[in-house]
């Protein structure tokens, strides 16, 4: 799984910080989300899932490759 | 009525008068469930007179919360308007009402509002709000220490839900704890629905004159917290207004106290209606935080909905919304969608779900929400903590439960331990 997140759609809400905090971040000084692990490993695949399911902004895209 | 002319009359279209009651404190209107099923996207006329569209399945919320082209902006013809007598903001915002402009983020649209969000989105970001927790705790441990000191019985309201969100906005935003009480009366008049249309205006007016007299003081020593940032960063560089500077305080000021207050009280005066789950909690802390994030579904307090305009023709499911046409996006309704939350009238901490739309969706989703859940989290531990034989000091019967404008809540909780 491959995790990008659009930066123009975030909002900064913070939420995929507090659910999946391995894998996002926020930018100090505009509290943009950012992707700090962006190929994780499959353990973190549910959090990362829940956590773009709930973006408020639909930023955050996961993809796939099978 | 003969029964052929009742069935002739609802053919046409049946308009709804808005917002619905409720029967039960701890239960959305019962209407909704037969909205849900049968007339998801339906017509309700306003206390202002105004028609708007309500939506109350879950994802069409979703949907119309996330779609910019369902516009925030109050000054747009067709935006519904909640409260009777009260003037359609002209574009120039709140000008002629404050004199000092500016329209709060919140009900502005994309480009504005984000380029006005960001300018605060890091001062509420999850580890800036972690971090700020220590500072919560021991606020939260002074104002039950009080309570202690002075009961039993005392009342939770007036003793912890009311003080707390605002100390916290005061700290944040750098101003005197001392102007916590100023906070409070001039939130709850804007925020009430027993306030005069005349009482609300002039809150209006003093918070804005409030914080133009505070944004003056500071400009010459900006100094910590969110306006001295503000001032030194964004209003010395350019880049901010000084009537969007105010806006944005008086936002920050609204949003987070009436909604914290009423939340906190909503959530002690449920668990004290359900014993068994206090006593869950007491015996598992840990499961505190889902019981906030299921107490937060279950107990919506943002009873209005959330306010749209259409700025083009729109679907929302099979219905045609045309462009100027208002749309309230319920909250409520969605988050007792028992499509996605099955027995949604059960309060259920084992329910693994944080896809409640309590704090909205889409770009203005609540920007204190992270702060919030920390404020609902450090007081329902430490209340548990601190009075072990928490309970009601009167029947529940005699709880006062508030429908005001905006947020549902309890007026007052008087509780022994």
């Amino acid at each position: 799984m491959r995790i990008t997140l659009n930066e123009q759609r975030c909002c900064g809400s913070g939420l995929c910080v507090w659910i999946a905090p391995d894998v996002f971040g926020q930018r100090q000084d505009d509290g943009t989300g950012i992707v700090i692990d962006p190929v994780p490993p499959p353990a973190r695949w549910p959090l990362a899932t829940e956590a773009a399911s709930v973006c408020p902004g639909q930023a955050i895209r996961l993809i796939t490759d099978d | 009525m003969a029964a052929a002319d009742r069935e002739q009359q609802t053919d046409e279209p049946s308009v709804i008068s808005y917002p619905l009651k409720r029967t039960s404190p701890f239960e959305p209107p019962a209407e909704y469930a037969c909205l849900r099923a049968n007339d998801p996207v339906t017509r309700v006329r306003l206390v202002s007179g105004d028609e708007a569209w309500l939506v109350t399945r879950y994802h069409d919320v979703k949907a119309v919360l996330a779609d910019t082209r369902f516009s925030a902006d109050a000054t747009r013809a067709g935006f519904p308007r909640f409260r009777t007598g009260f003037p359609r903001l002209a574009a120039g915002g709140v000008k002629n009402i404050t004199r000092t402009g500016g329209l709060m983020f919140m009900r502005l649209d994309p480009p504005k509002h984000d380029v006005l969000r960001q300018m605060v989105t890091s001062e509420f970001s999850t580890h800036r709000m972690r971090a700020f927790r220590p500072w919560i705790a021991q606020k939260v441990e002074g104002l039950v220490d009080e309570l202690i000191a002075a009961g039993p019985p005392a009342d939770l309201v007036s003793a912890v839900a009311l003080p707390l969100p605002s100390l916290v906005i005061c700290e944040m935003l750098g101003v005197p704890a001392e102007d916590r009480a100023f906070f409070e009366e001039q939130g709850s008049l804007l925020m009430s629905a027993k306030a005069t249309q005349r009482q609300s205006l002039v809150a209006l007016k003093t918070l804005a004159e409030y914080f133009e007299r505070l944004v003056t003081e500071k400009e010459s020593a900006p100094g910590p917290g969110i306006i001295g940032r503000l001032i030194a960063e964004r209003l010395h560089t350019g880049q901010l207004e000084r009537e969007d500077l105010i806006a944005t305080l008086r936002l920050l000021v609204i949003a987070g106290h009436e909604t914290t207050a009423s939340m906190i009280g909503l959530m002690f005066a449920g668990l004290l209606a359900r014993p068994g789950e206090l006593a869950l909690l007491r015996a598992q802390p840990d499961l505190i935080p889902a019981a906030i994030e299921e107490m937060l579904r279950h107990h919506t307090m943002t009873m209005m909905g959330l306010p749209r305009v259409a700025t083009e023709d729109l679907m929302i499911g099979s219905t045609l919304i045309r462009a100027g046409e208002g749309v309230i996006a319920s909250v409520v309704a969605a988050n007792w969608d028992p499509s996605v939350f099955p027995d949604p009238d059960r309060c259920d901490f084992s329910r693994r779900d944080r896809q409640h739309v309590a704090f909205g969706f889409g770009v203005h989703q609540c920007l204190g929400q992270m702060l919030a859940r920390i404020e609902l989290a450090v007081v329902l531990e430490t209340v548990l903590r601190r009075m072990p034989h928490l309970a009601l000091a009167v029947p529940f019967e005699r709880l006062r439960f508030r429908e005001d404008l905006l947020v549902f809540g309890v007026d007052e909780l008087p509780v022994a331990w």
